[in-house]
């Protein structure tokens, strides 16, 4: 195959400018501002989405909605596009143009694979915006049967949506496989697997989930359609099948999924604290390891999602797994308040999302553990109270870890900085419209609001006018954001190589990097956190071409947190 | 100095575990428990909000802390010390959520096994709970007869009459319900009794609850349902009453259900299968009957527009007239869609007699035919 690509791509010319965005291209770093910007678009209407469902939430009784049925498209595209189409891509996108920066290479392990990748979502999102002109989904974005079957949902938007997940679902393991073979077997030499990146480890953990459980969505995605095209009946039980089975298959994927979309933020989360910090990362093997234990753990407690329909001796053990999630997990949350403890902590736009993402992620965490216990949940399952923690750990954790990484890494992508006045006004607005939005639901899910409903019961009243306020607030903070990137594009101060003063080897090439992106094979930093040590010093100064060997980093980690800075 | 720091930890953490537990002494997030179960539930939840809260505050605490202490002062360029880890302490910040999470485990075990409660009891009482597009409704057990008149065949065809809209229970004692679906996935669930159980089409789910206090509670549909799913979390009620009330009831349930089973296609019976067996009111409107829902096209004067679809032989299937118009729209209703309402929407199996029987279709139809 490369032997046929190499003269083609040599004999077109090449598209320059912002064209190059927009054409076939087999660079990681086009590839991944592609990831990056089609998954912002969605971003963007998914949050439409969202802002007309909270305006319809406004007022017990229907306002905008003429029927229930346009009311339940309106939260099954929310919820599809902003995680398949915003969140998944989005970070994918962050680990193409990463990953071959952070190992020191010129590529992916396997360019044109990767460009195929990335070309199977624009179609994927046509077919998912086609279903309005067909009649749209409107089963919900988990799509039970036998609601989402051919008897109760006989328009062909829901056939559309199928479609459309299982190119995502295809993308997604045909990136995995790319992550996985780049990382294992491209790192430069004196980069050992514990000098890895912590975003490289999450793209790592993440692709191997991607690979264990995106083929059971695929599995599950042919059934419906078949279900629905070909008239087998899987899932519908008036004809045999087992609406159960839907769900088993689903979660079995769809659980692993919130990992799928929350590690990778994890991974910037711990490249910005670090940073910004000027502090190495607490912990760093506890983190990376963590990333594999949440990885395995995610992919067997899908149960609990079904601890309402379970027969009820399974419920239990899909509360013991669950419940288990949590340690991992509060290992990294105490490892990145490890991290700014002792810090000279800076607040630029990027370290203020990645405090959000701390002081936020830590309720869905907690809220998780509350879910996990089989009797708490009956009261809550389906309801305002699940609707909480979820945007608690995708929006408060994910978006919050993609702002952080849009801010930090903008720089090197487009070798202009963001202006910080409008990223504090967009974090300050994002901050409070987001805590705003969500936190009130968890009181409406612990009085007993059922989720997916456009009329409700009027008690509920204030708290749904105190959340649909919050959500104002965020469409509102898109706005500076949007003004920054359009501005700092053609007008932002010049970031020069390494603005941030890191130590991860993306920041030792130009802004943006060359095409072939380095020049020569780069000398990794003997620790890529290895802020405020004489070889994180040495390496900074020297510009990246003296790595002194590893020495504080090997036993630093057994010394007392109190130990003086000096170092040995 | 070292003293002092670790005086301060502990000071801290003594202040915000005094903290946890004010709060999960005191709070009251939920609605009123109104069954045995719920109070087992809450004080679940309230103990895991203490711990809770003591985390949270943790974590908050070291952020802030942190970035107030930590925050780089203005013209320092340096680093922060190259701190790596400390073994020891991330063995325990892994240490201590296990040990929690693992009693939290056990608690939460220990509460499941008391509420779910599988073994029947001998004073419990069955309730059928049925969930259609887009309502509840509820069958009751017959009380015993010894009227010579009523054979067990009469008992059968009393049997199918023994059903309402609304869920009553008696007061304190075991209830215990068993649960169907006529067509999608709906989940039975009554906040205030800590109760939920999906309705999942071809299988008898159960759940069990005891009620503890009087009073009038929604029983609402957690499970997204279609079109209707809001509206049917705010169509049945479940009523506790006392033993003798109950009894009262279902007595009169019974009276009721015998006097149809005599005449069972009459118009009258047709009137309460459309309010209590077959819930239309949850998408039609029906002014006779009280009817106001707002999903499917109004009831109010078919039996004039079906005489005028009649006449003008308008998509008439097995007869000619405005009785084969309106059998025709509840069988078979995607033939019949009144302008402006999609397919799919009205419950698609009316035509099985196990769904509808002969009796209760023509009973309707009876009854809709009186409709001018």
């Amino acid at each position: 195959m490369a032997t046929t690509v190499q003269p083609r791509t040599a004999a077109v010319p090449k598209p320059r400018g912002i064209a190059k965005y927009f054409a076939w291209s087999i660079d990681h770093k086009v590839i991944g501002i592609q990831y990056i910007g089609l998954s912002f678009f969605f971003f963007l209407f998914g949050g439409l989405l969202a802002e007309l469902i909270r305006i319809e939430l406004l007022t017990p009784a229907a306002s905008l909605m003429v029927d229930g049925g346009a009311y339940n498209t309106l939260f099954t595209m929310h919820g599809t596009i902003m995680i398949f189409l915003f969140v998944v891509p989005m970070l994918a996108g962050f680990g193409n143009y990463l990953v071959p920066l952070m190992l020191g290479q010129k590529d992916m392990a396997f360019p044109w694979l990767n460009a195929f990748a990335f070309w199977m979502l624009p179609p994927a999102g046509l077919i998912m915006l086609a279903g309005w002109l067909v009649g749209p989904a409107q089963a919900g974005w988990t799509s039970y049967f036998p609601l989402s079957g051919p008897q109760f949902s006989p328009f062909d938007g829901q056939t559309l949506w199928a479609i459309s997940l299982h190119l995502i679902g295809a993308s997604s393991i045909l990136g995995a496989v790319n992550f996985i073979v780049t990382i294992l077997n491209m790192r430069p030499p004196g980069m050992s697997i514990w000098q890895m990146p912590l975003f490289v480890w999450a793209t790592l953990a993440t692709s191997i989930i991607i690979l264990v459980a995106t083929p059971f969505l695929a599995g599950g995605l042919t059934l419906m359609l078949l279900d629905r095209l070909a008239g087998t009946s899987f899932f519908s039980p008036a004809t045999g099948g087992d609406p159960l089975l839907w769900q088993n298959v689903f979660w079995f994927y769809s659980h692993p999924a919130v990992y799928i979309m929350v590690l990778p933020a994890m991974g910037i989360l711990s490249e910005v604290l670090s940073v910004h910090a000027r502090k190495p990362v607490f912990g760093y093997r506890f983190i990376a390891l963590s990333s594999l234990a949440i990885g395995f753990l995610g992919c067997i407690v899908w149960g609990h999602h079904m601890f309402t329909s379970l027969a009820s001796w399974a419920r239990i053990p899909f509360m013991l797994t669950t419940m288990l999630i949590a340690v991992p997990t509060g290992v990294k949350m105490f490892s990145w308040i490890g991290t700014l403890w002792g810090g000279k902590i800076r607040f630029t736009s990027a370290m203020l999302f990645a405090l959000g993402f701390l002081s936020m992620f830590v309720l869905g965490g907690i809220t998780g553990v509350f879910l996990a216990s089989v009797p708490v949940d009956i009261h809550l399952h389906d309801t305002y109270f699940v609707v909480a923690h979820f945007h608690f750990v995708l929006f408060g954790g994910s978006v919050f870890a993609i702002f952080a990484g849009l801010y930090h890494w903008f720089p090197k992508m487009s070798g202009r900085m963001l202006n910080e006045r409008l990223g504090k006004i967009h974090f300050a607005l994002t901050y409070v419209g987001f805590f705003l939005t969500f936190f009130p639901m968890h009181f409406l899910g612990l009085e007993g609001m059922p989720r997916r409903i456009y009329t409700y019961d009027p008690k509920y009243e204030a708290l749904n006018a105190l959340s649909t306020i919050g959500a104002l607030i965020m469409a509102v903070a898109v706005v500076p954001f949007l003004v920054n990137v359009a501005v700092s594009l053609v007008a932002g101060k010049p970031a020069g190589k390494n603005p941030w003063r890191a130590l991860t080897l993306e920041w030792t090439v130009s802004s943006p990097p060359p095409e072939h992106n380095f020049d020569e094979p780069p000398i990794p930093a003997s620790d890529p956190y290895g802020y405020g040590t004489p070889e994180g010093a040495a390496y900074l100064a020297s510009g990246g071409k003296v790595a002194l060997p590893v020495s504080a980093h090997g036993h630093a980690h057994d010394q007392p947190i109190e130990r003086p800075a000096t170092g040995d | 100095m070292k003293l002092n720091r670790y005086a301060i930890y502990i000071l801290v953490g003594a202040i915000f575990i005094a903290i946890g537990v004010f709060v999960g002494l005191t709070a009251r997030v939920f609605p009123v428990a109104a069954s045995a179960e719920a109070a087992a539930v809450d004080s679940l939840f309230n103990f895991m909000l203490a711990i809770a809260v003591v985390v949270f505050l943790i974590v908050e605490g070291g952020i802030i802390y942190s970035i107030i202490r930590f925050r780089r002062r203005a013209g320092d360029e340096t680093d922060g010390a190259p701190i790596h880890g400390n073994t020891a302490l991330e063995i325990t910040w892994t240490a201590i959520p296990a040990v929690i999470v693992f009693v939290l485990s056990i608690y939460s075990y220990q509460v499941y096994v008391t509420i779910r409660n599988p073994e029947p009891k001998d004073n419990e009482v069955r309730v059928g709970v049925i969930g259609q597009q887009f309502a509840w409704k509820f069958t009751y057990e017959m009380p015993e007869d010894d009227d010579p008149e009523v054979t067990p065949e009469v008992r059968e065809r009393i049997k199918q009459y023994m059903i309402d809209s609304t869920l009553y229970v008696p007061l304190n004692r075991p209830v215990r319900a068993l649960i169907e679906s006529q067509d999608v996935i709906h989940s039975f669930y009554i906040p205030e009794f800590r109760i939920k159980q999906d309705a999942t089409p071809g299988r008898v789910s159960e759940a069990y609850f005891t009620p503890v206090q009087k009073g009038e509670w929604w029983v609402v549909c957690a499970e997204l349902c279609g079109v209707g799913h809001a509206a049917m979390s705010q169509i049945n009620r479940v009523v506790v009453l006392e033993q003798n009330e109950f009894d009262q009831y279902i007595a009169q349930l019974y009276a009721k259900a015998k006097e149809t089973a005599n005449d069972p296609r009459s118009p009258e019976v047709g009137k309460q299968l459309i309010v209590n067996k077959y819930a239309c009111g949850a998408c039609h409107v029906l002014d006779d009957a009280g009817l106001v829902g707002n999903i499917g096209p109004s009831l109010n004067g078919i039996a004039t527009r079906a005489e005028g679809h009649a006449e003008r032989g308008e998509g008439l299937v097995g007869g000619n007239d405005a009785a084969a118009y309106i059998r025709g729209s509840i069988v078979n209703p995607n033939l019949y869609l009144v302008p402006g309402y999609a397919a799919g929407i009205m419950p698609q199996n009316y035509g099985n007699p196990n769904v509808m029987s002969e009796d209760d279709l023509e009973a309707i139809v009876n009854y809709l035919l009186t409709i001018r």
